[in-house]
């Protein structure tokens, strides 16, 4: 997320936002939160331009950056957090993906096998990926995204196999 | 004095919700209210997040509003969900007062 360029922002002051929204996000706050400090710094900002319009830039940019530290943590913690319902989902969904390419691979009738591939790789690979994507901040979501990822370029390299041989 | 701030941190939100119940607020204004109070003055950030979270809980209503000279503001009002939290924290903290005061002061050892 990068904050929103207004018209009368200085050059200064974008930067500085632009340097507190990613001290925010690093620190494990969401994008509604990061939005509303980032708000209220512009805010702070601009209420200081309006009664002082000839405020240094070193003390603009110091107004900013102590917007970057709030005495209240993150609601969703960036790390600490391994498992979760979505990210559980997203892993099982991987799972299941994997079994249906090995049971792809082992069936007889080949149109079985490449219905059976393209069912592990939409179904179980596609889940796993969105489903990671949404829980990527626990490890569960990590694993689902790399199993996901993982049965899609499966899939790319047996096409490509299939398309060269 | 970091167990300053986590004291501080139970009673703010009761504070703001106060400082909104009788007139809508913007961010710049409740910050410098808090400052009169200098136990209660807390960094702007965290009082963004704090009206961030009080938004999300559906207990402050933000209307755009134009200023005389300045820029625009976001002011934040207090509706009946608020009113409702404000009253209930006001009664606790009013219980809890007294009985801090009770154990501090040496009363039931």
């Amino acid at each position: 997320m990068r904050p929103e360029f207004h018209d009368h922002d200085r050059p200064e002051t974008h930067t500085s936002l632009e340097k507190l929204t990613q001290q925010l996000q690093n620190s494990g706050y969401d994008a509604a939160e990061v939005e509303a400090i980032v708000g209220g710094a512009r805010e702070h900002v601009e209420e200081l331009l309006a009664s002082e319009p000839n405020v240094s830039r070193g003390e603009l940019e110091e107004l900013i950056i102590g917007f970057g530290d709030p005495e209240i943590g993150p609601s969703s913690p960036a790390t600490g957090k391994n498992f979760n319902l979505v990210g559980a989902a997203a892993v099982a969904s991987g799972i299941m993906g994997v079994l249906i390419m090995i049971a792809a691979f082992n069936a007889s009738d080949p149109d079985l096998g490449g219905a059976l591939m393209l069912l592990g790789t939409l179904l179980g690979g596609g889940l796993a990926c969105a489903l990671g994507i949404l829980s990527r901040r626990t490890q569960a979501g990590l694993i689902a995204i790399v199993i996901g990822a993982t049965l899609w370029l499966c899939l790319f390299a047996f096409l490509l196999l299939a398309k060269i041989s | 004095m970091a167990w300053a701030g986590e004291m501080r941190k139970g009673v703010v939100e009761l504070c703001v919700l106060a400082l909104l119940d009788g007139e809508p607020a913007y961010g710049y204004q409740i910050a410098q209210r808090l400052e009169h109070h200098p136990s209660l003055s807390m960094k702007e950030s965290t009082l963004y997040l704090l009206l961030a979270r009080l938004q999300k809980e559906g207990l402050v209503t933000v209307e755009m509003k134009a200023s005389e000279r300045g820029p625009k503001r976001r002011y934040f009002s207090l509706n009946a969900d608020g009113r409702t939290r404000l009253s209930g924290m006001t009664s606790f903290w009013n219980e809890i007062k007294d009985d801090v005061s009770a154990v501090i002061g040496g009363e039931g050892q």
